[in-house]
């Protein structure tokens, strides 16, 4: 088991003929994914290491099931290629483009909640369930080494700390169900009150760790998430290990948003409001990042 | 990236919202005669400068000479100032609030509307938050009557003006969408004695990711202060060459670490830790996407460009793509030429990084650097860790060694 992706997963990627899409194929048939189509438009009928290209996705569906898309569109085009995927049914999106504009991304995620598509990212490494399957770049080349199969879940919202949090727990015996890059946009698709619940229903996950940042409010709406369940009678079951960046960050200059922020925002964002409103919620915090391996490990054999 | 006063008000102009009319003052030269009541406003990036002195009623060109030249380029609430704005003097009935942003819990627009707007918003949201009435949007729905609607419910307005008002909110949200904004606020939008509504004050943030788009181009600004000369130089770094990213985030501090750092999420987790551990960084910069050898060698040379160092800090996670061996010769080559005596503490994993260990280990021996190598088997925060214990070890024999005694017997011991 895992959450998300596993070995029956059929993925289909957008913008397969880009180089960055290539090369994330070739280590997704490499890590044992399925990967049943790409598309690209007008470049129909080729192929890319064996995989058959298509123009469209419901061209790619009338051949076969699509259960996910990977999105490497460039950022300007991925609003397109993200509303072509809502549109066409398929019920898990991973946006790897970085750099979109927050309106293309709004403009989605209203969709993508109409037509109950989830979509995780955009500015996502990948999804990897280790020793299963992997989406996008994430544990690519040399960065492999990091993981190892087992049952805690990693949640990050850096790419590259995925990876880190990965070998961090790695080091410490600890192997991955499932690790989910989730991105740090402004607006963000599926985030850690979406996917703990995941966790929870996988058997073969015993504990989850997360990375946040400063910025946003995706921790705050987890311990939001984690006291309804509380006051429902019904606590989250499984421990969950936090570390929250952006201590030092919060030292640099930055420019005020005005009112509006304050008015929606309060005082969510910092790092001191995400790290209160969690261990409020009954999650523990690692101080330093290397200590989430120990954390997780006390937290699990309780 | 965040507009002033002016450059929003542009924004404005452009979707036909009324604003105030004003005059852009750069230099007093820029000053026209005149004799009524006018406002100068200080052009600022931060919010609350009317509450810091930084907005004065003038009578006549003289009195806004003297004003102007107060604040022109000089510094105002830590920025740097080279506008102000000579506004037309408005005559307030009421002051309303309108603003619009992204809410990222709900990944939606919300509108945010008050007719009782002005400096104190913020405390009216704790008080009386009834006097707040906020609208989440359906992004592809646009902003729809029925929002109008809600937003207007309850309205003290005449009828006349609330017609205004609704038609002023219906340009807010084409500003929002057109532009690109990630918020736009106009606090106050005001009631004028002839009923009219005016925006007397404009914020706008545009997303720096649809700059492709945007209609407007505004001059670049990274922080609230000047950009130092370290900071420019390393803006430059990628300038002619699209290779990779170095140098593009890049911000002078007042410690004595030097810092490269890969990748932005790990930058934050690694200085964290150094500054848990007790470190002071002299900088934050990173390199990322693989970059060439001379661009990572043209970024050392400006992160080591600087007196008072006690150690220099190569680190990032295990890198996918990027060739370890031929960036960390970028760092190397300043080294050897350099020649520093403080420690150097690399942790980079990734692409070659067997050939890199080699490359380092033998400039070690043959130049005497104090380089200490590490891959993935040390952490990440573990050697920001060991890069602060070998900086404290380094300053601490620096100072027995400046210590005219110490020096003298060192000196005993090499004579002997």
């Amino acid at each position: 088991m895992a959450i998300l992706i596993d070995k029956k997963t059929r993925f289909l990627i957008q913008g397969i003929t880009g180089k960055q899409g290539e090369q994330a194929c070739q280590e997704m048939l490499a890590a044992g994914s399925l990967v049943v189509a790409g598309v690209t438009p007008g470049k129909g009928g080729m192929e890319v290491l064996g995989v058959p290209v298509y123009n469209t996705i419901v061209e790619a569906q009338k051949k076969q099931r699509v259960d996910c898309s990977i999105i490497f569109v460039p950022p300007k085009l991925a609003k397109v290629a993200i509303v072509e995927a809502i549109e066409a049914g398929v019920p898990l999106i991973n946006v790897v483009t970085e750099n979109i504009p927050v309106h293309d991304m709004a403009y989605c995620f209203s969709l993508a909640r109409e037509k109950k598509v989830m979509i995780v990212g955009a500015t996502s490494a990948g999804i990897y369930s280790v020793g299963k399957a992997k989406c996008g770049p994430i544990g690519s080349g040399k960065a492999k080494i990091a993981f190892t199969p087992g049952s805690i879940g990693v949640i990050s919202r850096s790419g590259g700390m995925s990876c880190e949090t990965s070998l961090v727990l790695s080091q410490a015996g600890l192997g991955q169900s499932t690790v989910v890059s989730i991105g740090s946009d402004i607006l963000m698709g599926a985030a850690f009150a979406e996917l703990v619940p995941l966790f929870e229903k996988d058997p073969e996950t015993k504990g989850i760790v997360l990375f946040g940042e400063i910025g946003g409010s995706s921790e705050e709406d987890l311990a939001k998430y984690l006291l309804e369940r509380r006051k429902k009678g019904k606590p989250f079951s499984k421990p969950i290990v936090a570390f929250i960046s952006g201590r030092f960050a919060s030292s640099l200059p930055a420019v005020s948003l005005g009112h509006a922020g304050a008015i929606i925002e309060g005082t969510k964002g910092t790092r001191d409001a995400k790290v209160n409103a969690l261990r409020g919620a009954g999650v523990v915090i690692a101080e330093v990042h290397h200590d989430i391996g120990r954390l997780i490990k006390e937290a699990i054999s309780k | 990236m965040k507009l002033k006063e002016f450059e929003s008000k542009e924004l404005f102009r452009r979707v036909d919202i009324p604003v105030s009319k004003g005059i852009l003052i750069k230099s007093k030269d820029d000053i026209p005669p005149f004799r009524e009541e006018r406002l100068l406003k200080v052009q600022t990036l931060a919010g609350g400068r009317g509450k810091a002195g930084g907005v004065c009623l003038v009578r006549d060109a003289g009195e806004a000479e003297k004003f102007a030249a107060r604040f022109l380029h000089s510094t105002f609430m830590s920025e740097q100032i080279s506008e102000v704005l000579l506004d037309e003097k408005i005559e307030i009935k009421q002051e309303l609030y309108l603003g619009i942003l992204f809410d990222t819990s709900k990944r939606t627009p919300v509108f945010i509307y008050s007719e009782s707007g002005g400096a104190n918003i913020e405390e009216l949201k704790q008080k009386n938050p009834e006097k707040i009435k906020l609208r989440e949007l359906v992004y592809h729905a646009g902003l729809t009557e029925g929002d109008l609607d809600f937003l207007l419910s309850g309205s003290v307005l005449s009828q006349n003006v609330l017609k205004k008002v609704r038609e002023v909110m219906k340009k807010a949200y084409l500003c929002f969408t057109r532009f690109d904004c990630t918020m736009m606020e106009i606090n106050p939008l005001v009631v004028t004695t002839a009923s009219d509504v005016v925006a007397v004050d404009a914020v706008a943030v545009l997303d720096d990711d649809a700059k492709f788009r945007w209609e407007m181009h505004f001059p670049e600004r990274t922080h609230n202060r000047p950009v130092t000369p370290r900071e420019a130089a390393a803006h430059l770094i990628d300038k002619d060459d699209y290779r990779g990213v170095a140098g593009k985030t890049f911000i002078d501090l007042d410690g004595d670490i030097a810092i490269l750092t890969s990748g932005g999420g790990a930058s934050m987790t690694l200085l964290d830790a150094l500054v848990d551990y007790g470190g002071k960084p002299a900088n934050f910069t990173e390199y990322s996407g693989n970059p060439p050898m001379e661009k990572v060698e043209k970024l050392t040379r400006i992160v080591l460009g600087r007196k008072g160092l006690s150690g220099l800090l190569v680190a990032g996670v295990i890198a996918n793509f990027t060739n370890i061996a031929e960036t960390l010769r970028g760092v190397l080559n300043v080294l050897i030429e350099l020649k520093p005596d403080f420690p150097i503490v690399i942790r980079r994993a990734g692409p070659h990084d067997d050939e890199a260990r080699a490359m380092l280990m033998e400039a070690k021996e043959k130049y005497g650097l104090n380089i200490h190598y590490y891959d993935e088997k040390i952490l990440l925060t573990q050697a920001a860790k060991i890069m602060v214990e070998l900086s404290e070890k380094y300053k601490m024999l620096n100072t027995r060694r400046a210590d005219p005694i110490v020096k003298k017997n060192i000196r005993k011991t090499m004579v002997n």
